[in-house]
């Protein structure tokens, strides 16, 4: 009997357990995922896809390709941090409509997080890439 | 107007897009490929393109893909530990759908087969063959055989035709060059259109003149290299039963195993062959061909000359011919031809049957089994599966399983297919596995296949997944050892099918007995029968004189056309007192003295021919139904006349059978004395002399007529000859019929064993309380029995209806009795009961103990 007694104490704390999970564990982003959701912060109101790509190849100098941007744009979507709507259509464009991408609150918190978890992270080591260049 | 991009490309893109966003992002692609434009030029705009195609394809595949192949790799473990947990189920559901899918593939190969004859002729639906219908005591039937001038009398007078050929198969005949002298089986004669109107591809001479001239011979490759090993065949001299010589003018691919027409050589129509009596409208025995235009109608074709030997005949026997067309493609196929179109429906329905069997099998035990799978379900669920990706899991694990079968179906029907072909009694070299392997072959297997996977698998997945997990694990869902109404339903389906197959089988095989053993009318026992070829018929009183020498031979006799196939009748008849309206074909032949008494076929009135009546030359026998055809009183003495002999009937026999045994009633006869016109020598022998009075014949034949090899045969296996083509469809009944009953039983062995495991405890139980085994393997049984009973009850008036449907194609039939019926049910169901209990015996003899650990 005092085996099923101990199964009935450990209930609540499953319970609990499962709900401080919930809140504090935000999903981590990918390095890909953060520079999108950054990006698109940053252009605001003209945050799609082309502009956000334009975007990431002039900030991190590196080509990055349609499906690369789209990929962690569409997840992000999918998790709730981006918002969509969509623009008009254009003829530069094939006669396809536009879709532009929002931040969400969620979005914005998430953000958040990782600018504090960078700040944190990152205090005590800065000028790394004026030591490098010196050496 | 702005540049569009790659056409091609931008297809190729939105196929592997995500269908969500495709459209914004095939906007996306456009608008960078407008910004490279301006940049730079069209070219490295589109290199760019699809440069893009190439880099981002796999990308998006791969997102799309990843997670499914994870699933999809734990669904595959899953099905494959499936598959070898259970070895014997898996075992027995596999192999009945392969087993069931391979005898469809390799019978409906043997349906395409036979379907695929005579269908490299390019004009073939322009070819048709003139036949004549005859009226006959009410009765209407159509005779192939046209008369000699019909061909040359359509050319003269009608413009449609543009090719027309007449087309005779002699016998086997004795053909040498200097070097070299063969038999030859199969000759026809033709004219000289022949080549032009059917595709035979000449190796070397000219097909439009090929046979123009006469004394040319046209002879297949094989034949050229018999005779002439090497040598160039063309202008070398072939001589024919030591009489005609002629000129060898065309060398012919061999004739391909699916043509109707099968000869070694063809020689021209005009001489050497003289007919008899060419100028005779009524006397018919060859098939003539024409090809009409491809313009002229048929119809209208047809009413022209519908009276067109009508009225060139004699004014007395007006009226009994009318001339129509029948399209040379349905020639193979018909009601008189060697395989019937009823004979490929029963092959149909024996692919279809062990197809079913095989598939019910399939379909029993996988969703007998699945239920053992809630489990399994139940935590997929819990773990966050929808319903459809449990049902996708089930119909795809069934489908695989399914799939796994086709490949072993097709190994098997290449590992079957000389088996096969020999049963079938098929030319194994234009029946190989590739030419089996047809379009329409493989898609029906396929669908079959998927449809049995299907089939299989949707009871779990739209029954099992969608039950609540909760009610699962509390046990609520009831194991169904009982069955389910469609399982039941499909069992007796099963055995229905099988039951119909064991009295098709019978029926069959006891026809063919029936047809075997039939009173033909004569004493065909005992009989030697030699074909004298052209040329050797004048040595016949010799020969005949020769035999007679010796007391083991009991009669010697002949008749100018062969047994059991008379070829030759005639409308051109009459005799006092013919009713105008009767147009019956009289079938005739000439016979030497002592014929009845040789093959004791008895007379009815009057005498046989004798030497003591010189007035017997003009004389007729005849057969019962010719002398009720003439009618009362008694018809010695009249005057009959046929094919311009007139003369008094002088005997009437006994009806026998003389024309195809199974599917001609017995027609009129009449036999005329004709010593002179022997073609077909008959000899009784006495009995267990038979070896070494073949010896003392061949010697006399040797000695008198030594240019022709001796080659004789039994009358009483050319009799049994005749029905090849109902042995071959008894054995492959037969076969289907085995096949079909293993099958089943092995689906009804993984039933009944799958339900004994599921009531192990409760068997258990009953022992312990004291049933003994017999009581459990009755409990066990007695299901199953009951289905067998059931299946007896609806296949025995399918069964009836389908048989006595087919024994209406012969003219002489057994019925079908009873003890069919009863035999066929006790097969069935001592087969069942042996395998079930099988599997009851050995859980009834468990011992409890075991039980009780089990699980």
């Amino acid at each position: 009997m005092t085996f099923e007694r101990n199964i009935l104490k450990m209930i609540p704390i499953t319970f609990n357990l499962q709900r401080k999970w919930r809140r504090s564990i935000m999903k981590y982003l990918t390095r890909q995922e953060e520079l999108v959701l950054l990006s698109a912060f940053r252009l605001k109101d003209n945050a799609y896809l082309i502009s956000i790509q334009g975007h990431l190849n002039r900030f991190t100098g590196k080509e990055w390709s349609i499906s690369s941007v789209y990929i962690p744009l569409s997840r992000l979507e999918k998790k709730g941090y981006l918002k969509t709507t969509i623009g008009a259509v254009t003829e530069k464009r094939g006669g396809k409509a536009i879709k532009y991408y929002h931040m969400t609150k969620k979005g914005l918190k998430a953000l958040a997080e990782i600018e504090a978890i960078n700040e944190t992270m990152w205090t005590g080591v800065k000028g790394l890439v004026k030591k490098l260049e010196s050496s | 107007m702005l540049k569009k991009p790659p056409q091609i490309a931008t297809s190729l893109i939105s196929w592997v897009l995500p269908l969500k966003d495709r459209d914004y992002l095939l906007g996306d692609y456009e608008e960078t490929f407008q910004k490279k434009l301006e940049e730079k030029n069209a070219l490295s705009a589109s290199l760019w393109y699809w440069a893009q195609l190439m880099n981002t394809a796999p990308e998006y595949l791969w997102e799309s893909f990843y997670w499914r192949m994870v699933l999809l790799k734990n669904y595959l473990t899953i099905a494959v530990r499936n598959i070898r947990r259970h070895k014997g189920y898996s075992f027995i559901s596999i192999a009945s759908l392969a087993l069931g899918l391979a005898c469809c593939f390799l019978i409906s190969g043997l349906i395409i087969y036979e379907l695929s004859y005579d269908n490299f002729h390019e004009n073939s639906a322009n070819i048709y063959r003139v036949n004549r219908d005859v009226f006959e005591r009410g009765r209407q039937y159509y005779v192939s055989m046209t008369p000699y001038q019909l061909m040359q009398g359509f050319l003269d007078k009608y413009q449609e035709i543009t090719y027309a050929t007449r087309e005779k198969t002699i016998g086997a005949s004795f053909v040498s060059n200097k070097k070299k002298s063969f038999y030859v089986r199969r000759i026809k004669i033709v004219d000289n259109a022949f080549f032009q109107m059917f595709n035979f591809p000449f190796i070397k001479g000219d097909k439009k003149t090929a046979l123009i001239e006469p004394y040319s011979i046209v002879i297949t490759r094989e034949m050229a290299e018999k005779f002439f090993s090497g040598e160039d065949p063309l202008g070398k001299q072939l001589t024919m039963n030591n009489e005609n010589d002629l000129l060898v003018t065309g060398v012919i691919e061999n004739i391909p195993h699916n043509s109707s027409f099968q000869f070694d050589m063809a020689v021209s129509f005009n001489p050497p062959f003289d007919y008899p009596r060419p100028d005779n409208w009524a006397s018919v025995s060859l098939t003539t061909y024409v090809q009409l235009n491809p313009e002229a109608s048929v119809d209208e074709f047809t009413k022209k000359i519908r009276d067109f030997i009508q009225i060139r005949m004699d004014k007395n026997i007006e009226k009994q011919v009318r001339l129509f067309l029948e399209p040379f493609k349905k020639i193979r196929l018909s009601q008189y031809a060697e395989s019937p179109r009823q004979t490929l429906y029963i092959y149909s329905l024996c692919a279809f049957v062990i197809l079913w069997i095989g598939c019910i099998n399939f379909i029993n035990l996988s969703t007998a089994r699945s239920s053992g799978r809630a489990k399994e379900i139940g935590i997929r669920k819990v773990v966050g599966a929808f319903r459809r990706n449990v049902a996708s899991q089930f119909l795809g694990e069934s489908l695989l399983v399914s799939f796994i079968s086709l490949f072993a179906a097709l190994a098997l029907a290449g590992l079957l297919l000389p088996v096969f072909a020999h049963l079938v009694d098929m030319d194994t070299a234009g029946f190989t596995f590739f030419s089996l392997m047809k379009p329409g072959v493989i898609l029906i297997m396929i669908g079959v296949t998927v449809f049995t996977g299907f089939a299989a698998g949707s009871y779990p997945a739209v029954r099992l997944s969608g039950y609540k997990p909760v009610k699962i694990f509390k046990g609520h869902l009831k194991r169904d050892s009982r069955g389910f109404v469609l399982r039941k339903i499909l069992v007796v389906a099963q055995f229905s099918f099988s039951i119909i197959l064991i009295i098709g089988t019978l029926v069959i095989f006891n026809q063919l007995k029936f047809l075997k053993t039939q009173e033909v009318g004569y004493n065909k026992e005992q009989i030697v029968t030699i074909h004298l070829r052209e040329g050797s018929e004048k040595f016949y009183p010799q020969f005949k004189n020769q035999l007679h020498m010796d007391s083991r031979i009991l009669g010697v006799s002949g008749l100018s056309t062969q047994l059991p196939f008379f070829g030759w009748r005639t409308p051109d008849n009459d005799w006092e007192g013919k009713d105008p309206d009767d147009y019956s074909d009289i079938c005739f032949s000439n016979i030497d003295y002592d014929f009845l008494e040789t093959l004791e076929i008895e007379l009815v009135e009057g005498r046989p021919f004798s030497r003591d009546f010189s007035t017997d030359t003009k004389g007729f026998i005849v057969n019962e139904t010719l002398a009720n055809l003439m009618g009362s009183p008694s018809v010695i003495g009249r005057r009959l006349m046929i094919n311009e002999q007139t003369g008094p009937v002088i005997g009437v026999m006994k009806d026998f059978i003389f024309n195809r045994p199974d599917l001609e009633e017995v027609q009129p006869l009449a036999f005329m004395l004709g010593p002179d016109k022997v073609s077909f020598v008959i000899i009784k022998i006495q009995e267990g002399e038979i070896a070494s009075t073949l010896d003392f014949i061949e010697r006399k034949w040797k000695q008198t007529i030594p240019m022709f090899p001796f080659i004789y045969s039994f009358l009483d296996s050319d009799f049994d000859r005749s029905f090849r083509a109902t042995e071959r469809l008894g054995n492959l009944s037969t076969t289907s019929t085995s096949i079909s009953i293993f099958i089943a039983c092995l689906g009804l062995l993984g039933l009944a064993a799958y339900t004994a495991q599921l009531r192990t405890k409760e068997i258990g139980i009953r022992k312990v309380l004291g049933a003994s085994a017999s009581k459990i393997v009755l409990m066990l049984s007695r299901e199953f029995i009951k289905w067998v009973i059931i299946a007896n009850v609806i296949a025995w008036p399918v069964a009836f209806f389908v048989m006595s449907r087919w024994l209406r194609n012969f003219a002489y039939r057994t019925s079908i009795d009873l003890w069919i019926f009863v035999l066929s049910a006790l097969l069935a169901l001592v087969l069942a009961v042996l395998t079930v209990s099988f599997q009851a015996f050995k859980a009834g003899m468990a011992n409890p103990v075991d039980s009780f650990k089990y699980e």
